[in-house]
């Protein structure tokens, strides 16, 4: 399967879903000359919105990743509500949808912290460079560190 | 000049810094967002080609 993360992100926003990108593709978007296999977003946590996300994620067939085999899990409407994290394969890619990430944030306290981005004619948030490269510094994990120089020499090669 | 260090002294060189390659920076700048997104689908797909590869049941030349 091709992979078409591009198209799964174009998808959200064309559905009216409201997330902003983090991680990886984040990165990636702004410049950051790196590969990431999988799409993360942090989605706004509205009954509506979750809707708008479970309808996508149905339309895609989506499953829970890192399941044991068996049949699909029906989706868990109530667990996209809070926030812990739903890690689903769809047939577009690798999708994880973040309730919040390091430090508690959620959608609503990472908006001021991202921009806007035109994907394929669509309008989409994503986490700024500086608040990635913030995150990062405050990781623990080794890879983590590991692409810091890289996104911090993007983020000054871009600059505001 | 005189060394002040006594014979048992140890002198740290600091670890070297990593090298960024800016002009793979420079590139992606230049590019669009969509066209950045479009080029990590590339590399997934040849990454997954390499995966299938590497895995593969036939013998090697």
């Amino acid at each position: 399967m091709a992979s078409a993360l591009t198209n799964l992100l174009a998808e959200l926003a064309a559905a009216g879903a409201e997330f902003i990108v983090v991680g990886g593709l984040a990165a990636v978007a702004q410049g950051a000359p790196l590969t990431t296999l999988d799409l993360d977003i942090v989605h706004r946590r509205t009954p509506g919105n979750v809707d708008v996300l479970i309808e996508l994620l149905e339309r895609h067939n989506a499953r829970y990743r890192g399941r044991p085999g068996g049949p699909p899990l029906p989706l868990d409407r109530l667990a996209l509500l809070g926030p812990g994290h739903s890690l689903f394969m769809t047939d577009l890619g690798p999708l994880d949808i973040l309730g919040a990430i390091e430090e508690g944030l959620d959608y609503e306290a990472l908006l001021p912290r991202s921009r806007q981005a035109k994907i394929l004619g669509r309008t989409v948030m994503v986490l700024d460079l500086a608040e990635i490269v913030r995150l990062k510094r405050l990781s623990s994990h080794p890879k983590d560190h590991a692409m810091l120089p890289l996104l911090e020499e993007t983020l000054r090669r871009r600059g505001p | 000049m005189k060394s002040l260090a006594g014979p048992d002294a140890t002198i740290e060189t600091p670890a070297p810094e990593l090298a960024v390659d800016v002009t793979l920076i420079d590139e992606m700048l230049a590019l669009d967002p969509t066209e950045r997104l479009r080029l990590n689908d590339r590399m997934v797909d040849m990454l997954e080609d390499l995966r299938r590869g590497l895995g593969s049941d036939e013998p090697p030349r």
